[in-house]
């Protein structure tokens, strides 16, 4: 009620034609800094290993790139890092409807373009207008989809703005979240030159002085497989201060080298080319260390500040019509849950990540703590288990080399393959392999190229022509951490059964909780709905979670305004740029 | 005559002192790697999870007795790990309690090898012997890798692949380069007839001709040209028709003008043009599109071209055949250079008066004169070879776990970054064993050179 | 002569179709296409994929899509980078540029250091200098360069935490700063980061031409006419310089034009671990994302600069031999 009335007061200001500046304040306890400590000027350098592809927002498709670090994936609302709840940023408030499939928010007034042009719903509109046109192929236009229903945006006045769910969803904030971009520069252009017009914008080859953004830093200059330096926004601060209501971001320039390789990227930070980086093996970090210790780097060095977010995991192929004693076997979860227990995860821990890594069970995250159901089953590493399961399943007697046989003397052997030159993934399976050689299991190791790997993965039908796949997924997300198209049966990354249809009642189940918990809007019931969905994943083991590396960052002493301890995790990352100031 | 050219040119090469001792290294190495079961201290896959030895160091051997100070039998310690919290690296420490003498001769019942997959043995040159690999005590001449295996022995394994992928390499770019250099210097200007013309008499002369018997197999090659030439031309006329449909006007004038005067000179090939063409022609444009294709990028492509579902050691063959496709053309040009001289030699002409078959005559007279060429050849290419193998190693195209070659090594060793230099130099050793391989061919191959070519002689 | 260069320019023509031709093949023959990397990405669906797939071309025949590349060819147009979403000439030209530099300097070296020391040699053999630039050069000839530069980088961090600064930079390009830097300024920089990956890149290739070098003196110096010219009396430096060297030469020289494609192809590994934004790192990426247009576009420009660059040997083998010529 107090909200209704809160907006109810800023329309009437609208309504005198009177756009007051309406600041968004970021909270000193995103930061280690004090209020009003942090000083002014300077560059903060990072590094990324692959090179920028396009300064296009509606083509860009990598994971790190230049339109994401100019306006920071900021939107209409953004996560508290401290609590993951959604707090308003370019809105100052919301609405929800009654049935749920509507959200009206309220534009912040007074936000600026790069160029001095005000950022109004037209933005909005248009950024999601471009990313639906299914030619010009943006990679977000996906996420305004929820099943195959899209979301609907529409204008109400210049500051008013309201999406139009086909169902009540759980991920309705996030899709509500993305990052507009300027209208005044592509609308003219999608306009008169459709699709085509959009693709031709903002190449690598294009003046960044032509480059519009709101986030704190814009493209000042970029180099082809070198770096791109960005400078400071002056719009931004008009409309972003810190607590002390110094306007934001502290420093001058941002600039991003580009290190094709690790080893390079160790030795600029080592030699303090660079201020930041996250260590990926423990070799860079026992590196850092030692510069540390030898008083050699003035750093801080943050270890195993959280898991990774992605997996490692086995799948075993379900759709094998032609050899119907694998297909039984594999569609068995005591086969499944024998080969849980011959994975030794804290093995793969210690040789693979070097003691530095999470070992999973299941395929939530450990980094999503609030998601992890801790009393689901964990079929752990039990050689003995794995062969009592085994016995069970009627393979009892061995043969001449040593494996299991059952009674008509068919032995478990199966291929377990990966992609080449993934030496990690190598390496776990050859502790797989010689696990299942002490259980009695032959397992075949075959390193295959990746896109073979993955044709085979995403095969469809009754006959797929694998037996098992180690490989990983990314991504995930904190309202709703289960994959649309990996839990429901139907989906194109439900990897271990893709005949179209659920086999397992179990399966089944897990379909029917997912889209349940998707359409739950109160947190703590879909949670429950989430922990539900993890027994019975646990008891199916459609697909067996191995092992993650964990998350590290160290940072050059000369900056300052890292995130506190409690927030430095693979989600939230080690700072807000607009936060980071340089100390010395 | 040949017996005195072999002995002049090994007493030149006798001359050359790095030639001897680089040949001298070369056979003590390939020896090692033909009976790496024995020199080898444990099976190049073994390694345990408890206790683990991830990146154990050398181990220490003692000389002498710790109680008496005198010389004794050598003898090991057991290793501690211990994690060092501080500096994130593993830390081992001996534990004095019981020593473990080094023994020669040695056998393994537990960790078997074969001899050329022919022989079973389990007699390896030095070793702790079973009891002391059960009590949890190592030999690591060279430490060991993250698993806690034995880097010497995977070394010593790893020479197999190493050493022999560059011999296999060259052998098979040189049957391809002498056979294909040969081609094109011998029948230079001499043209081959690829289209058998339906409409013309001398295909008819050709197909009819005496002795009779042979007709009923010619036949075939008439339909065979009449289905190559019509099929290229259906080819063609299908993807014009399809290229038509996303052209401009002015663009489908040229389309149909360029395209349809191909495919119409394709169906004239089947009719009545004889089409021919000079095999030197052909190779020699075959070796300049070969070498005009950057050698990365073929050795990447054609890496994930050929089936990748097959065991790792298939994977070991692949990359033979990729190296020496990739590297033939070089000798195919000198050697056609040779031939086009030889093949106006006199005794060759006096072979083709006798009526000697042309095969034989390449095989039996040419080829071998340029033999001295191919042996220098051969020894400067194989250590080119050796690099190649681990540059695709570093790029993650080489052989696979569970096998082992000296670039796959390197790379485990360049992933370690600077703590490979910092903390386990050791982990270099296969690169130093790859620039000690490299460095003795380069000298052999000097030698040979130096002691072939007599214009070289000291 | 000038029949001889149309007819080397109307051979040309197969050989930059085999090759184009040939690179198409094999790319489609690789299984999947650029799209599959997306297909494991939960949040796109498999219309959408299919979708750009055909949006981009890939779902039509081979011949068909090599007859469309071609026919942009010869409208000056190289085809679209799939990564890049621009055309393949604006992502490849920078990067041709910055390898031209790295490889350009390396010949340099090449010939700068390699000529004279191998006539040094040749000069002074079986001495112990002679002994120890032998081993030099078989030294850089047996370390696959990749390592040798990760050592370099290794020794230049270790410089730094002794001395507190470093003689050479640790990889990359430019300096912090670069775009604000006057011209002489912007090249001086350049230069001092490309001096040491090119001193790498050329390692093997100095050593062999030393080597080379080596031994072609020697022969000459072993020919009749220098008996004779240095019998006549003449000047130890004329005989050397004017009848040994220019002699010696010929053949080394014969081999500058194959080093033209070279200059295309990049300085390989190299340019990876020393962080140098050449052709290389590009080629890597494109083969691995199968950047069709990118792939082929670099394979067209490496044939053409092959062709070239034989031609042009040809011709200054020509002008530096007066025995050659060609009709």
């Amino acid at each position: 009620m107090k909200k209704t009335r809160w907006i109810i007061g800023i329309l009437a200001i609208a309504a005198l034609g009177f756009a007051a500046a309406q600041p968004f304040t970021w909270p000193s306890k995103w930061t280690t800094a004090k209020p009003g400590e942090a000083k002014r000027g300077g560059t903060f350098v990072e590094a990324t290993i692959s090179d920028f592809r396009t300064m296009n927002p509606f083509l860009s498709a990598e994971a790190t790139n230049i339109p994401d670090m100019m306006n920071l994936n900021l939107g209409l609302v953004m996560r508290d890092p401290t609590t993951g709840e959604w707090i308003p940023y370019m809105a100052t408030g919301w609405e929800i409807s009654k049935d749920q499939t509507e959200i009206t928010f309220k534009i912040r007034k007074g936000m600026k373009w790069s160029d001095g042009e005000p950022i109004t719903a037209d933005d909005w509109i248009w950024t999601y207008k471009i990313h639906m046109d299914p030619d010009v192929g943006s990679n977000s236009r996906d996420s305004f989809f929820i099943g195959d229903s899209p979301v609907l945006v529409e204008k109400i006045d210049d500051y008013t703005i309201k999406f139009i769910y086909p169902k009540p969803d759980a991920e309705a904030f996030a899709i509500a979240s993305f990052t507009p971009w300027p209208a005044h520069v592509f609308a003219p252009v999608y306009k008169a030159k459709g699709a085509d017009g959009i693709k031709g914008m903002w190449g690598l080859n294009e003046d960044p002085k032509n480059i519009v953004a709101f986030g704190p830093f814009v493209l000042e200059s970029y180099r082809p497989g070198e770096r791109a330096i960005f400078k400071r926004n002056p719009y931004f601060g008009e409309w972003n201060k810190d607590e002390a209501g110094n306007p934001l971001p502290y420093l001058d320039r941002y600039q991003v080298n580009i290190v094709k390789d690790t080893n390079a990227e160790l030795a600029a930070f080592l030699t303090g080319e660079i201020d930041y980086m996250n260590p990926s093996t423990v070799e860079h970090i026992s590196q850092i260390k030692k510069a540390m210790n030898a008083g050699k780097l003035d750093a801080t060095l943050k270890v195993n500040a959280s898991p990774v977010a992605s997996s490692q995991f086995v799948v075993f192929n379900w759709n094998k019509k032609d050899e119907p004693f694998k297909e039984a076997l594999f569609r068995s979860d005591k086969f499944r849950k024998a080969i849980s227990h011959i994975i030794n995860r804290q093995a793969v821990v210690e040789v693979v990540y070097g003691g530095l890594g999470t070992p999973m069970y299941g395929s939530v995250y450990p980094v999503l703590k609030q998601w992890i159901n801790n009393d689901a089953p964990k079929y752990t590493y039990d050689l003995k288990k794995a062969a009592q399961l085994l016995a069970e399943l009627g393979f009892t007697k061995k043969d001449k080399e040593g494996y299991l046989v059952d009674s008509q003397g068919r032995r478990i052997e199966f291929n377990l393959a990966t992609n080449a030159g993934n030496a990690q993934r190598e390496q776990i399976a050859k502790l797989i392999v010689d696990a299942g050689k002490k259980v009695g299991i032959k397992i075949n190791f075959r390193p295959i190229d990746f896109n073979t790997l993955v044709g085979q993965l995403l095969s469809k039908g009754d006959q797929r022509p694998f037996d098992a796949i180690i490989i990983g997924l990314t991504g995930g997300g904190l309202d709703w951490p289960f994959g649309s198209n990996v839990v429901p049966c139907k989906g194109n990354l439900h990897m271990y059964n893709r005949s179209g249809t659920c086999i397992d009642p179990r399966e089944t189940l897990m379909e029917k909780l997912y889209y349940k918990g998707r359409t739950t809007l109160d947190f703590k019931e879909r949670v429950k709905i989430g922990y539900r969905l993890q027994e019975v994943e646990a008891d199916l083991q459609p697909i067996i979670y191995i092992a993650g590396p964990n998350y590290h960052a160290a940072w050059n002493n000369r900056m300052a305004g890292f995130h506190p301890d409690a927030i430095i995790s693979s989600i939230w990352g080690s700072f807000e740029l607009p936060l980071l100031y340089r100390a010395k | 005559m040949m017996k005195s050219r072999t002995r002049l040119a090994w007493e030149q090469f006798r001359k050359h002192r790095l030639a001897l001792i680089g040949g001298g290294i070369l056979l003590v190495l390939y020896f090692m790697a033909a009976f790496a079961g024995f020199f080898s201290t444990y099976d190049p896959n073994f390694y345990t999870l408890t206790p683990a030895f991830r990146y154990a160091p050398p181990t220490p051997i003692h000389f002498r007795d710790p109680d008496t100070g005198r010389l004794t039998r050598p003898f090991v310690y057991r290793l501690k790990k211990e994690l060092d919290l501080n500096t994130f690296t593993e830390k081992y420490t001996e534990d004095k309690s019981k020593r473990y003498p080094i023994y020669f001769f040695v056998r393994t019942p537990e960790q078997p090898y074969t001899i050329f997959k022919l022989f079973k043995s389990d007699w390896r040159l030095i070793g702790l012997g079973e009891e002391a690999t059960r009590e949890g005590a190592r030999l690591y001449l060279l430490g060991a890798d993250n698993f806690g295996r034995d880097l010497w022995s995977r070394m010593v394994y790893g020479g197999q692949v190493s050493l022999t992928i560059g011999i296999f390499s060259v052998l098979v770019a040189m049957i391809i380069g002498l056979l294909m250099g040969g081609i094109s210097g011998y029948y230079q200007g001499q043209r081959i007839h690829l289209s058998l013309p339906l409409l013309r008499l001398r295909t008819w002369q050709y197909l009819l001709a005496p002795p009779l018997w042979l007709v009923p197999f010619r036949l075939p090659l008439l339909l065979l040209s009449l289905a190559v030439w019509l099929g290229l031309a259906g080819g063609l006329l299908y993807s014009l028709n399809l290229l038509m449909a996303l052209s401009t006007p002015w663009e489908k004038a040229f389309e149909v003008i360029f395209l349809g005067a191909a495919a119409l000179w394709m169906v004239l090939n089947a009719f009545v043009l004889p089409f021919s063409f000079d095999p030197d022609d052909m190779v020699m444009r075959l070796i300049e599109i070969l070498s005009a294709i950057p050698g990365l990028f073929l050795l990447i492509t054609l890496r994930s071209v050929f089936p990748s579902d097959i065991s790792p050691l298939m994977t070991f063959y692949i990359v033979v055949v990729i190296l020496s496709f990739i590297g033939w053309g070089g000798l195919a040009r000198v050697v056609r250079g040779m031939v086009l001289s030889l093949r106006e030699t006199d005794y060759v002409t006096a072979a083709k008066a006798l009526g000697v078959p042309e095969f034989w005559i390449i095989l039996r007279h040419i080829l071998p004169a340029t033999a001295s060429y191919t042996i220098v050849y051969a020894s400067i290419a194989i250590p080119s070879f050796i690099l190649a193998e681990s540059g695709l190693s570093f790029l993650g195209f080489g052989i696979t776990e569970p096998y082992t070659s000296w670039g796959l090594l390197l790379k485990a060793a360049q992933d370690g970054g600077f703590a490979s230099f910092a903390d386990r130099p050791w982990v270099l050793a296969p690169g130093f064993a790859i620039f000690v391989a490299v460095l003795t061919w380069n000298f052999v191959g000097d030698g040979l050179r130096d002691a072939l070519d007599p214009r070289r002689r000291r | 002569m000038g029949t001889y260069l149309l007819r080397r320019f109307i051979h040309v023509i197969p050989t930059f179709l085999g090759a184009t031709f040939f690179a198409f093949v094999v790319l489609q023959l690789t299984p999947g296409d650029f799209l599959t990397q997306w297909e494991l990405d939960p949040k796109i669906r498999p219309e959408t994929i299919e979708l750009l797939r055909h949006n981009l071309g890939l779902d039509k025949p081979i011949l068909v899509q090599y007859l469309i590349w071609l026919k942009n060819l010869f409208q000056g147009d190289l085809g679209y980078s799939f990564m890049y979403q621009q055309p393949v000439m604006q992502v490849i030209w920078p990067r041709i540029m910055n390898s031209l530099i790295l490889v350009g300097l390396s010949i340099v070296f090449l010939y700068l250091i390699g000529i004279p020391v191998g006539v040094y040699q040749a000069l002074r053999p079986y001495t112990l200098l002679d002994y120890i630039i032998s081993f030099l050069a078989y030294f850089g000839i047996a370390i696959p360069n990749f390592f040798f530069m990760l050592i370099l980088i290794y020794i230049l961090v270790q410089f730094k935490f002794a001395y507190g600064w470093i003689p050479f930079p640790i990889g990359g390009m430019t300096s912090q700063g670069f775009e604000q830097m006057g011209y002489w300024q912007q090249v001086k920089d350049i230069l001092w980061h490309a001096i040491l990956p090119a001193f790498v890149v050329v390692t093997a290739d100095m050593s062999s031409l030393t080597r080379v070098m080596r031994g072609l003196m020697m022969e000459v110096l072993g020919q009749d006419y220098i008996r004779t010219a240095r019998a006549k009396g003449l000047w130890e430096r004329s005989v050397l310089y004017k009848h040994a060297l220019r002699n010696a030469i010929i053949p080394v020289i014969a081999t500058i034009g194959g080093l033209l494609p070279a200059l295309i192809g990049g300085a390989g590994l190299v340019e990876v671990v020393a962080n140098w934004p050449g052709i290389t790192p590009l080629l890597l990426d494109a083969i691995n994302q199968q950047d069709l247009y990118v792939n082929t576009g670099l394979i067209a420009l490496s044939t053409l600069l092959l062709i070239i660059g034989n031609i042009l040997g040809d011709i200054l083998l020509a002008l530096v031999d007066p025995r050659i010529r060609y009709g």
